[in-house]
């Protein structure tokens, strides 16, 4: 009996990983391409408008899935990158989901036989591909991360969201929404997680720093779950009938406390400030009800990775190892500027 | 025959000590929402026992209460069923995505709860035909239900705000959040109605007894003649429509449904039934007391943000609530089988 149980109880593991994993890989089909050493590809690029003498120079952008939106922003703006440099070669490879950490090994891995010049990695996973960097880096192959870093520094540069900062902004929108003084509460997506704790922290320092006359309530943590969200939110303005504003530090959270705003008749007195961008954000900044959210720049990271990798090839070491690509707010007043259409569509 | 009838006698004996244990134990736990009341509304000056905020906390409560019903069904088998916060994701989702590819809205209500009525029916043939244990079967389905619910929106919710059909828009926000009657929350309306309906069920029918007589004992149950398996499938069923319809009225209030919506809600559900006197060992339990674990909950939770008490804080209180609860039953049982 409790050998059939757990034979099933493993069928079902598996028929579940089996059902979750199937879809995605069907989708980025294309992705895996000739299996010849695990190697995929997406599409190549070069541009030679640039001096004809010069020599090509390869570069591989290896994101963590290929056919998603959010990478192929990533590859857009690298190849408009390339295009604007000139003697450079994007090509975008990428295992078929997130989770073919082995996939992503060993194409670096056939990058690094394969001569390309330079190295542009989201990695999907953080230990994982340190030796394959390590190894590109002995090759003399110049590594820039993007979005996913790993566990060592041995790496050339790491462009990706300072979470930090990216709370500080979003403290300054706030604070000039409500007109610098007054009540406001934090809805924030977990407790402990790096990323949330980096928001939650740039948030309050930056509020404490400069905002005197601000005084933030308090914080809860809804788990990423919108109607926790909306009500913890909903909370918050019975306790606090002075409330100025809130701010929901991720997308679920901020169109939970959206809609608690909405159904408590508030959407003129208390400010909603979000974080990330989602089809939801997007009609919540319609509507007006969200004033502002932090939106991302994966676009600075295709194009900036380009940018590192060419300058050390050139013999020009990055400035700094770790590189902010900030975000943007964008508000119910520039959504409709085409620059930061751009963005939110991006 | 004379076997049977002192059995019989027997047995109705037991149903009454335990029907009034019951009652002491949902009047221990309406006692204690009342006392919780009476707390909170001196230590916040009032302003919890505001109407507006009491609503608030209906409308709160609701999809757990729900979701409490279906679990109250399964746990007086004697089962649980650990996917049904997935069930709630799954159900929503199904419904969100229906519309988005043009359905009516009735209809894809309807095809949504199908969606947990299916999901229900998965896990109670686990649990009857295949013998799986209740708490293993629905663990690997919590995990295959989530799945597909992540496969349905593709790893994003599903946003029916993004339509930008102002009318369907509004009458999703209707469903999930709107209010009748003044001010009283819709989907308080629709859940009182799934209480009454899902209480008579429990209490006045047929179908009812056979719940309790296999959670008491299945041996003797399945000896007296009454159809096991379908008595534990029809309850996991009930528990997936119900869950589907918890996950709708959650997507209907955002007009969006979030692929992980629910995550963890059944363990709230459980905690509301059995604070309301639901015994995880099976056997006993009432839709009533599910309410008021619902709403012992959730008073908690907002009279707590009320009194500004920080967030890890009522997490402790909260959990030490629940185990208490599940202590006082056990303690209670422990007396009852001396």
């Amino acid at each position: 009996m409790k050998k059939v149980l757990s034979i099933l109880l493993a069928c079902i593991l598996i028929a579940s990983m089996l059902v979750g994993c199937g879809g995605k890989g069907k989708e980025s089909e294309t992705g895996t391409g000739a299996d010849k050493g695990g190697t995929s590809s997406g599409s190549t690029t070069t541009d030679n408008t640039g001096g004809g003498a010069s020599k090509t120079i390869k570069i591989a952008l290896v994101t963590k899935m290929v056919d998603s939106p959010y990478w192929q922003t990533v590859k857009r703006a690298a190849e408009e990158k390339a295009k604007e440099l000139g003697n450079v070669e994007i090509t975008h490879l990428g295992p078929p989901t997130e989770a073919d950490i082995d996939k992503q090994v060993q194409i670096i891995e056939t990058c690094i036989n394969d001569d390309y010049d330079g190295i542009i990695l989201a990695a999907c996973d953080k230990d994982a591909l340190v030796d394959p960097v390590r190894k590109a880096k002995e090759a003399g192959i110049p590594v820039v991360m993007i979005d996913s870093g790993i566990s060592e520094p041995v790496y050339d540069a790491f462009l990706a969201t300072n979470n930090v900062q990216a709370g500080a902004e979003c403290a300054k929108l706030m604070a000039e929404l409500i007109g610098g003084e007054g009540q406001v509460a934090i809805i924030n997506f977990a407790a402990g997680t790096q990323t949330a704790v980096d928001r939650e922290t740039g948030f309050t320092e930056e509020i404490k720093k400069n905002y005197k006359n601000i005084e933030i309530v308090g914080v809860q943590y809804c788990n990423s779950d919108p109607t926790v969200a909306a009500n913890q939110a909903t909370d918050f303005i019975s306790a606090y009938p002075n409330l100025k504003g809130i701010w929901g530090a991720n997308d679920q959270s901020a169109i939970g406390v959206a809609q608690a705003v909405t159904e408590q008749g508030k959407s003129d007195s208390i400010m909603v400030v979000g974080f990330d961008n989602s089809d939801d954000i997007k009609s919540g900044l319609k509507s007006g009800v969200i004033k502002g959210t932090a939106v991302q720049m994966p676009t600075v990271m295709g194009s900036e990775g380009v940018q590192i990798v060419v300058d050390i090839i050139n013999g020009k070491a990055p400035a700094n190892k770790d590189v902010d690509t900030g975000v943007t707010m964008v508000t119910t007043e520039n959504m409709n500027d085409p620059k930061i259409q751009a963005i939110l569509n991006q | 025959m004379s076997g049977e009838l002192v059995t019989s006698t027997k047995k109705a004996k037991v149903n009454i000590m335990k029907g009034k244990d019951e009652a002491l134990q949902k009047f221990l736990a309406f006692g204690v929402l009342i006392m919780l009341c009476i707390l909170f509304g001196v230590l916040t000056g009032g302003s919890f026992l505001k109407i507006d905020n009491l609503l608030t906390i209906a409308l709160q409560v609701t999809p757990y209460a729900i979701l409490g019903f279906g679990l109250t069904f399964v746990l007086i088998t004697g089962g649980t069923d650990l996917s049904a916060g997935s069930v709630i994701g799954f159900g929503g989702i199904v419904c969100a995505k229906a519309v988005t590819m043009g359905v009516s809205i009735p209809v894809a209500i309807i095809i949504g709860i199908l969606a947990g009525i299916i999901a229900g029916l998965i896990n109670g043939l686990f649990v009857t035909k295949l013998e799986v244990t209740p708490f293993i079967a629905t663990l690997g389905t919590q995990f295959a239900f989530r799945g597909l619910t992540q496969l349905v929106g593709q790893g994003k919710p599903v946003s029916i705000q993004a339509l930008g059909d102002e009318k369907i828009i509004s009458v999703f926000r209707f469903i999930g959040g709107g209010t009748v009657f003044g001010r009283i929350p819709f989907p308080t309306i629709i859940m009182i109605i799934t209480a009454i309906v899902l209480g008579i069920v429990l209490s006045k029918t047929g179908f009812g007894r056979r719940l309790y007589a296999v959670g008491s004992n299945e041996e003797t149950a399945r000896l007296s003649g009454i159809n096991v398996i379908k008595t534990k499938l029809t309850a996991y069923i009930i528990c997936g429509a119900t869950a589907s319809m918890a996950g709708i009225l959650l997507a209907a209030r955002l007009a969006s449904a979030q692929s992980n919506a629910g995550q963890g809600y059944e363990l709230e559900g459980i905690a509301a039934a059995v604070i309301g006197g639901t015994s995880v060992m099976g056997g006993e339990g009432g839709i009533l007391g599910t309410v008021i674990g619902a709403f012992v909950m959730g008073v908690l939770r907002n009279g707590l943000n009320l009194l500004k008490v920080d967030a890890f804080v009522q997490m402790v209180i909260i959990g030490t609530i629940i185990v208490i609860g599940v202590w006082y039953d056990t303690a209670r049982r422990k007396k009852q089988s001396v």
